[in-house]
């Protein structure tokens, strides 16, 4: 057959050729520095992000701490009334030595006792409680300051500014000066971030609370979403008729799994709470609350993993004689358990993170003790972080972009988990 | 569907044609050789010969490489199968043509064949001619894929047997009378003998065509090719 | 074209004795659908014991379609439907009576790849006999296992590592693990879907001469897309073509002098 008028050329088909080249190789180095921008933007943004919760956040992993030698004085405390006894009257004696002019009026030793964080008598009567024989002994504790010293020490209080617009006066700079003079301030790192519960006052406050809260709630979520999610998916994939109903069911799924998660809260409400009359604020029904958003999740992830066991593998099973549950459960169950996890994996990585469904069930009550059981009320990470990002307390700034990175890193750690156990156990057919 | 490596089919059947029409050529002017009883046509004829071995040898390679690279099945197998022997026998028939041509030429050499009328060859002309057809139609049937020529062709070696034999018999009569040209008669009886060994190998052709075509074995089957078949073949 | 078939002596059946050949498997007017489409029409075959036959024809003419109805591996599609009956021993295998688990373990099947269990050789062996219940003592499944990869010539290749996954075998070598899995389970027919598509001509002369042996015990099925590999291995071969059973004839005969054109074009490539 004759070349065609259109490839009939002096120079042939080549130079026609080169000059596309150009065009389009043009073309996609566009495509590549538009796709190089998009992900430096991306990291940027993240690298911001972290920057400014790192940068706020860094200071509430260390606290200020005051060291004083009390003496327990039985006058102000007895064995039979411990719970009632003066322990910030012993206190402010233990700081009045320090500075004896500061006794004379009582608003001076008002603001002297101010010093030490509010929860300086309680860790002081723990300790008595702990073994009553030291009343009358003096005891050496060392105790957190008070969220201004706190903060001026960390230097989020400018010396220069003028003192009317200070939050720490000129005479309570000076005290806290000499104390350091003196060597009884030391800055430590601030362990009762993760060990305390929540608290008024931010030199004090902690995620103890929110963290075994997110646990039980997390606990709670793998128990019921994990075997209904798992079994609904291997329903569906395996033994499901493939008809109008299952393709309807499927669908609804998908949906489920984009449904905002302030209406599965709501959905709560009015059925864990209204109907059925549970405990408000509890982990078991901020748990059941967040297998409703994490169930679709793994019902996805798991019929994904099942579907991309090869076909081969069930053949072979069958022909073999295998019946069909002894395939689903010998073998394909099996080989798909690594996508499984790690769906999971990430879907109770999304409920960890998920806040609005829990701020519903008022899981973002004030409450300043750590849940013993998941019936207990308690916050959780997310609703903590929300709580204290509400808090009017400077403290609870730095407080907040710590809990932050806090959730962050649990974040973190379980996708990194994800991504090991795919890698590791994932098969290449 | 023709297959891009039709061509290379084609080529060894059409050398197989090739081959034919010369050892055709060579029993022609062997007979020719019988009337003329010209030196050089004999010089010609062995000649020729040289050809057709060396197509034999073209064609056997042709098939062998053919079976190696593409192995052929069906009608394509039974193709090199037949070329391979139909080759064999053509080359027999050019041998059996020269021998006769160097028995005329040791003839003529010593000036020994009796007289010059043609009834002292007996029936050797007639058989030949025979023989001529019988290759001639063998070759036609292959071409054309025709059973029916080829049965034809089987059915006449008969008459060429017959002939030889008539031929054997006549010489051994003359030999008693001749006996000064006993050595004469002798090559005589023997190209009788040759030209009954090329309507041996038409009939052989013929049977390696009917094997082509259709696939039947018609060697050794104990059975010769029935009328009936006759008419609907082809 | 007439043909006397008794004049074209079978090479095959003179040069390898088939001793009293005795249908194993018979069909009669199976059609298999595929939702509408019918994949199979109406083939009526005879299949025997202790011998190789060989289903050849284009890809998609039915030929594993069928191959996957004599052990009723298409119950497990949805949308496929058999008609007819396809006697086994005489027992229709599609009778409600008949467990297709039961079947499978007397019909066996190796497919196109080679699909081992990700798990150990041993493992993949003593699979068929644990779920069928054929041993309950671990030294009567060490002797199933060394026995079942004898019989597929390749207990010398991998004895010393039993404990090891069988994905980790060369290809030729998961096929004889497949081979020797099936036959683990004491079938009596051994269905093999294009076994060599995947395996380098060596492997794939292994799997051929393994088959010439099994073929003393066993009735074997195999579908092939290498026609040369049919012709090497099979005692019989039927030709498929757009869901029709077109010849089924002795292999020499077949590939000598077929007797349909459709044949003739199909296995010397002229076919389109």
């Amino acid at each position: 057959m004759d070349l065609p008028p259109v490839l009939r050329s002096e120079k042939g088909a080549i130079e026609t050729i080169r000059k596309g080249v150009r065009k389009r190789n043009r073309s996609q180095i566009f495509l590549q520095i538009l796709g190089i921008g998009a992900i430096s933007f991306a990291f940027l943004m993240l690298a911001i992000l972290l920057l400014s919760l790192t940068s706020t956040g860094y200071k509430a992993f260390v606290q200020t701490y005051l060291t004083l030698d009390v003496y327990v004085d039985p006058a102000e405390v007895s064995e039979e009334q411990l719970p009632r006894g003066g322990f910030d009257d012993v206190i402010e004696a233990a700081l009045l030595q320090y500075f004896p002019e500061a006794g004379e009026d009582r608003a001076t030793r008002r603001a002297l006792g101010g010093l030490p964080s509010n929860g300086a008598q309680f860790i002081l009567r723990d300790k008595v409680a702990a073994d009553p024989s030291r009343i009358g002994e003096t005891i050496r504790i060392s105790v957190p300051v008070s969220d201004p010293y706190d903060q001026l020490n960390k230097g989020l209080i400018d010396r220069e500014t003028p003192e009317q617009r200070r939050r720490v006066d000129n005479r309570e700079v000076a005290w806290f000066d000499a104390l350091k003079e003196e060597g009884l301030i030391r800055t430590k790192l601030n362990w009762g971030l993760i060990t305390r519960p929540d608290s008024r006052f931010p030199e004090l406050a902690g995620l103890k609370g929110a963290l075994i809260g997110s646990f039980w709630a997390l606990l709670v979520c793998f128990v019921i979403s994990f075997p209904l999610g798992i079994g609904a998916a291997i329903y569906l994939e395996e033994f499901a008729p493939k008809n109008r109903v299952s393709d309807l069911i499927e669908v609804n799924i998908n949906n489920l799994a984009a449904v905002p998660s302030v209406v599965f809260g709501l959905l709560a409400l009015a059925v864990f709470l209204g109907w059925f009359g549970m405990p408000r604020s509890a982990p078991l029904v901020g748990g059941m609350t967040l297998s409703l958003m994490t169930m679709p999740t793994i019902i996805i992830a798991t019929r994904a993993a099942l579907k991309a066991v090869p076909p081969s593998i069930r053949e072979a099973a069958l022909g073999v004689g295998a019946s069909k549950h002894q395939v689903v459960f010998g073998h394909v169950l099996p080989l798909a358990f690594p996508g499984i996890l790690t769906g999971t994996i990430i879907g109770l990585a999304q409920a960890l993170g998920e806040t609005a469904p829990l701020l519903l069930i008022g899981m973002n009550a004030f409450i300043t003790s750590a849940p013993a059981t998941p019936l207990d009320a308690s916050t959780a990470l997310p609703t903590q972080i929300f709580i204290w990002a509400d808090s009017p307390e400077r403290g609870f700034v730095s407080r907040t972009s710590a809990a932050i990175l806090v959730l962050l890193s649990f974040l973190i750690v379980m996708n990194g988990l994800a991504i090991f156990l795919r890698n590791k156990f994932e098969r290449k057919w | 569907m023709e297959r891009y490596y039709e061509a290379e089919l084609k080529g060894i059947q059409q050398d197989i044609i090739l081959m034919a029409e010369k050892a055709i050529f060579n029993t022609r002017r062997v007979l020719e050789l019988f009337e003329k009883r010209d030196r050089d046509i004999c010089r010609q004829i062995i000649a020729e010969d040289e050809e057709i071995d060396q197509l034999e040898l073209k064609i056997d390679q042709a098939a062998v490489q053919y079976m190696t690279l593409y192995q052929p099945v069906s009608v394509d197998v039974r193709l090199i199968a037949m070329a391979i022997k139909t080759t064999h026998d053509i080359e027999r028939i050019g041998d059996e043509a020269s021998s006769i041509a160097k028995r005329m030429l040791r003839l003529f050499e010593r000036d020994e064949l009796p007289g010059d009328n043609r009834s002292e060859m007996l029936g050797i002309p007639e058989a030949t001619s025979i023989a001529l057809a019988m290759l001639k139609d063998a070759v036609d049937a292959f071409i054309e894929k025709d059973v029916a020529k080829c049965h034809s062709v089987v059915d006449r070696d008969a008459e060429v047997d017959s002939l030889n034999h008539e031929n054997f018999e006549g010489f051994l009569e003359r030999l008693t009378s001749e006996r000064d040209n006993a050595e004469a008669l002798m090559e005589l009886v023997l190209i009788s003998k040759s030209i009954e060994r090329i309507a041996d190998h038409a009939k052989n052709i013929a049977r390696e065509v009917v094997y082509y075509v259709t696939g039947e074995e018609l060697r050794h089957s104990g059975k010769g090719p029935s009328r009936s078949e006759r008419g609907v073949q082809g | 074209m007439v043909t006397d078939s008794s004049s074209t002596q079978p090479i095959r059946e003179t040069a390898r004795p088939v001793h009293q050949e005795r249908t194993k498997i018979s069909t009669h007017e199976v059609d298999v659908f595929y939702g509408a489409a019918q994949a199979i029409r109406k083939v009526s075959i005879d299949l025997y014991e202790k011998a190789v036959t060989a289903f050849i024809g284009p890809s998609g003419c039915g030929k594993s379609t069928f191959l996957r109805c004599l052990n009723r591996m298409n119950d497990t599609i949805d949308v496929a439907r058999v008609e007819g009956t396809i006697l086994l021993d005489g027992q229709d295998i599609y009778d409600p009576k008949v467990d297709p688990v039961q079947l499978r373990a007397r019909v066996g099947m190796v497919f196109q790849k080679p699909n081992p269990f990700p798990k150990s050789i041993y493992d993949n062996i003593a699979y068929g006999p644990r779920i069928h219940g054929l041993a309950t003592r671990k030294s009567d499944f060490d002797d199933i296992v060394e026995w079942s990869l004898r019989k597929a010539a390749i207990w010398d290749e991998v004895k010393d590592r039993l404990d090891q996954p069988g994905t980790g075998l060369s290809g030729g070598q998961q096929q004889r693990l497949c081979i020797a899995r099936a036959l683990a389970v004491q079938p009596e027919v051994l269905l093999m879907d294009e076994p060599c598509s995947a395996l380098d001509p060596i492997a794939t002369a292994k799997v051929e001469e393994l088959i010439a042996e099994m073929k003393m015990e066993y009735t074997i099925v195999i579908v092939t897309h290498n026609m040369q590999q049919a012709g090497r291995v099979a005692d019989r071969t039927a030709f498929f073509y757009l869901g029709d059973l077109i010849e089924y004839e002795t292999t020499a005969k077949l590939f000598m002098n077929p007797r349909e054109e459709q044949t003739e074009a199909y296995i010397s490539g002229r076919f389109g």
